[in-house]
């Protein structure tokens, strides 16, 4: 592993070890460019991992304190957990279920395919499918995301068998179980996947794709990278001309060290990247950095979610298998008859016990809640994953008097459904419904949205710097050689997860930066 | 002492079934006890009537029928933990029993399964009532004595997962075509 010192400024600093800065670190360390990875959570290893929800909850998810507001059912049920992501080296690719799906074409023009929708701050993305297409094959090749590069599918689970048989009768048609970043037979000295049943606790076997054992380690291969764990970024400071100049982050003890850079790249999440530039205000940069625009932290986008569970006469056994092991793919087009724009992706899922308790029906007591709970082991369960609309008002933003154990001011974290979202919801909730009920099921729980897995837009991507934060490289319009490197730089949500395309934005930006290194433009 | 006129034997005649884990000693300690299954706890905070109406409420708010009093004694006993940790928890829990109570007109615990419940329903947005309710979602369904009971497996890593073991062993319904899912590797 490199050593580079806090006085060297010729290196590219990223903040954050997940999908988004894990992948740029590699891509950059095998170009021959010097990294430096600063993660604000522990390094664990995959003996580290525990089949066991609560414990490695504690153990993955970020939990310093954050704020809720909004109409969204979270800031009443979960006030101090916005969102379910994770502060360990690796991110939130050590919690992901391993959806793998290319973002469609007319996703990526929003503005233009859906047209004026009222209070959507609605735009197109300031690049294509096409331009995306050869870097989203080498995330699937990097990844190794089944049903693509020769990869099998992997086979279905018990949840996955009754939203098959449900879905076909219904007449749905591309029912399947998906594309995902799990290995189905060995590959890249990777495992197969054992079925284990834990996808969202770290995965055991290493057969789920995460940064933690892929990409960082290759980085670190090469000898380019220095990886600082428990290392959390508290601003990213200028100098006299406006560039980013570097970090200032403390350590594990609290101690503060400010470590100079070339270039910074922000990938810390939607929340927290966001939090990161507005906590960087200075005196040149007043309302935070690159944010001329007045966009740094709006547009927060979550994704329409929500889950339908039932319970049927016999055994499912839910949990057996990989947590999100297919998906009804039918529902993602654009087609307003369903009354609403934008389309939504059905996906099985499973929670264990613990958490099923927690989150079937948060706050629900009674025999009615109970008897779901009894029947715990005959039930299947399938999530909604649903394009939402941004809106300006839906933001992350400094609260005003709560401050962290760095002495920052905590996010709050304000979301409003916008009434597509409803409608998009309403419709989900109602196919899946239907979709158990053709499978035969007796009761039907329709489960509202947990802690935002899928956090997105809050430093979007536009193609003029009124509109965003960062151009279609994730290059800020404001600084240079400061970069937006997760999935804050989505300009709109699309219905699929958004991993993929983070990976394959970080594969893109990789090139970008080196390109603009080389022509010393950063 | 108020409890001293109670003693373990007459306490466990009058206190019905919910309540024939709840001992008090003459010294007005309260024990909870299940000889049958060799489980007991000792309480620092909570008395006798509020341990009764805490193990009444916490069985009312999630009942099993098959799920002995034991583990919902278990609940009350991480209650009592949490109020001998915290004056303000302490003061919250006797309050909150007490406002029953007075909701009641009388001894909430005597009142029907309906009428408890419909007093209940009237306190959930209390933080007593959130505080009850979210330790019986950890204390009930995160325990692990219980999982077997629900047909939960817990931790798979260790037997290999489910790769050989079941994961796709559902026969009620067809098996999907292997293009939808195919067969293991």
């Amino acid at each position: 592993m490199a050593k580079i010192d806090f006085n060297d400024n010729s290196a590219v600093v990223i903040i954050g070890s997940g999908a988004g800065g894990g992948t740029l670190a590699n891509e950059l360390c095998q170009k021959g460019i010097r990294v430096i990875l600063l993660e604000a959570g522990k390094h664990h290893s995959i003996s580290d991992f525990v089949n066991d929800e609560w414990p490695s909850f504690s153990q993955l998810a970020w939990l310093d304190k954050r704020t809720t507001s909004g109409d969204w059912r979270v800031a009443k049920d979960f006030p101090n957990l916005p969102a379910w992501i994770c502060k360990t080296v690796g991110g939130t690719t050590t919690h992901w279920a391993g959806a793998s799906l290319r973002i469609q074409d007319h996703e990526f023009r929003a503005e233009t395919h859906y047209g004026k929708i009222d209070d959507a701050n609605l735009i197109d993305w300031p690049l294509t499918l096409k331009d995306l297409e050869p870097y989203y094959a080498k995330a699937e090749d990097k990844m190794g995301v089944t049903r693509t590069n020769g990869i099998p599918g992997l086979p279905g689970n018990n949840n996955f068998k009754v939203m098959h048989a449900g879905a076909k009768k219904l007449g749905y048609k591309e029912v399947h179980t998906g594309r995902m970043a799990i290995n189905s037979r060995p590959r890249n000295g990777r495992a197969a996947c054992q079925q284990i049943g834990f996808c969202f606790q770290g995965c055991k076997s290493g057969a789920k794709w995460s940064t933690l054992y892929t990409e960082i380690p290759a980085a670190e291969a090469t000898g380019n990278l220095e990886l600082r764990s428990e290392s959390h970024v508290l601003q990213v400071k200028h100098d006299a001309d406006g560039k980013v100049s570097g970090v200032l982050y403390a350590d594990k003890d609290g101690n503060q060290h400010l470590q100079k850079a070339r270039i910074v790249c922000v990938a810390g999440n939607s929340i927290e990247s966001p939090r990161l530039l507005l906590n960087s205000a200075s005196s040149l940069y007043p309302d935070g950095l690159a944010n001329s625009s007045g966009q740094v932290g709006r547009n927060y986008m979550r994704h329409t979610t929500g889950s339908v569970y039932a319970t049927f006469e016999k055994p499912v056994k839910m949990y057996r298998g990989t947590t999100m092991a297919g998906i009804i793919a039918d529902e993602n087009r654009h087609d307003t008859s369903r009354g609403f724009a934008g389309g939504y992706e059905l996906e099985t899922l499973s929670l264990g016990l613990p958490f099923m308790a927690a989150f079937l029906d948060p706050g629900a007591s009674g025999k009615m809640f109970s008897d779901a709970l009894e029947d715990y082991d005959h039930m299947a369960g399938m999530w909604i994953v649903g394009e939402d609309m941004p809106q300006e008002k839906n933001r992350v933003t400094l609260h005003a008097t709560e401050k962290d154990q760095h002495g920052q001011p905590v996010p709050n974290v304000h979301f409003d459904d916008h009434k597509n979202d409803v409608a998009m919801r309403n419709h989900a909730y109602k196919q899946g419904t239907m979709v158990y009920e053709a499978a035969g099921a007796k009761t039907v729980w329709e489960t509202p949205p947990y802690p935002s897995t899928h956090n997105l837009g809050t430093n979007r991507m536009s193609t003029k710097a009124s509109d965003g934060v960062c151009n279609g490289f994730g290059q800020t319009h404001d600084i240079k050689n400061l970069f937006i490197s997760d999935g804050s730089q989505f300009t709109t949500g699309a219905a699929e997860n958004p991993t993929l395309t983070i990976v394959t934005l970080a594969i893109r930006q990789a090139d970008y930066i080196t390109e603009q290194m080389g022509k010393k433009n950063i | 002492m108020k409890n001293e006129h109670l003693n373990r034997r007459e306490f466990l005649c009058n206190s019905g079934k919910t309540l024939a884990g709840v001992v008090v000693a003459s010294s007005g300690a309260v024990t909870l006890i299940f000889p049958a299954t060799g489980w007991s706890a000792q309480l620092t905070v909570l008395n006798e009537h509020e341990s009764k109406t805490l193990l009444n409420m916490t069985r009312q708010l999630y009942p099993h029928d098959k799920i002995e009093d034991k583990f919902y004694a278990v609940v009350v006993k991480a209650l009592d933990d949490d109020a001998s940790a915290s004056a303000d928890t302490a003061k919250q829990l006797k309050a909150g029993v007490a406002n029953l109570d007075k909701l009641a007109q009388g001894n909430w615990n005597e009142l029907s399964a309906d009428k408890r419940g419909a007093i209940l329903k009237k306190i959930e947005s209390t933080a007593f009532f959130q505080q009850v309710r979210s330790k019986c979602v950890t204390g009930i369904y995160n325990n692990k004595d219980l999982w077997d009971h629900f047909g939960y497996e817990g931790s798979s890593v260790e037997h290999g997962g489910y790769i050989n073991r079941g994961f796709d062993d559902l026969d009620w319904l067809p098996n999907p075509p292997e293009s939808d899912s195919p067969k293991a590797h």
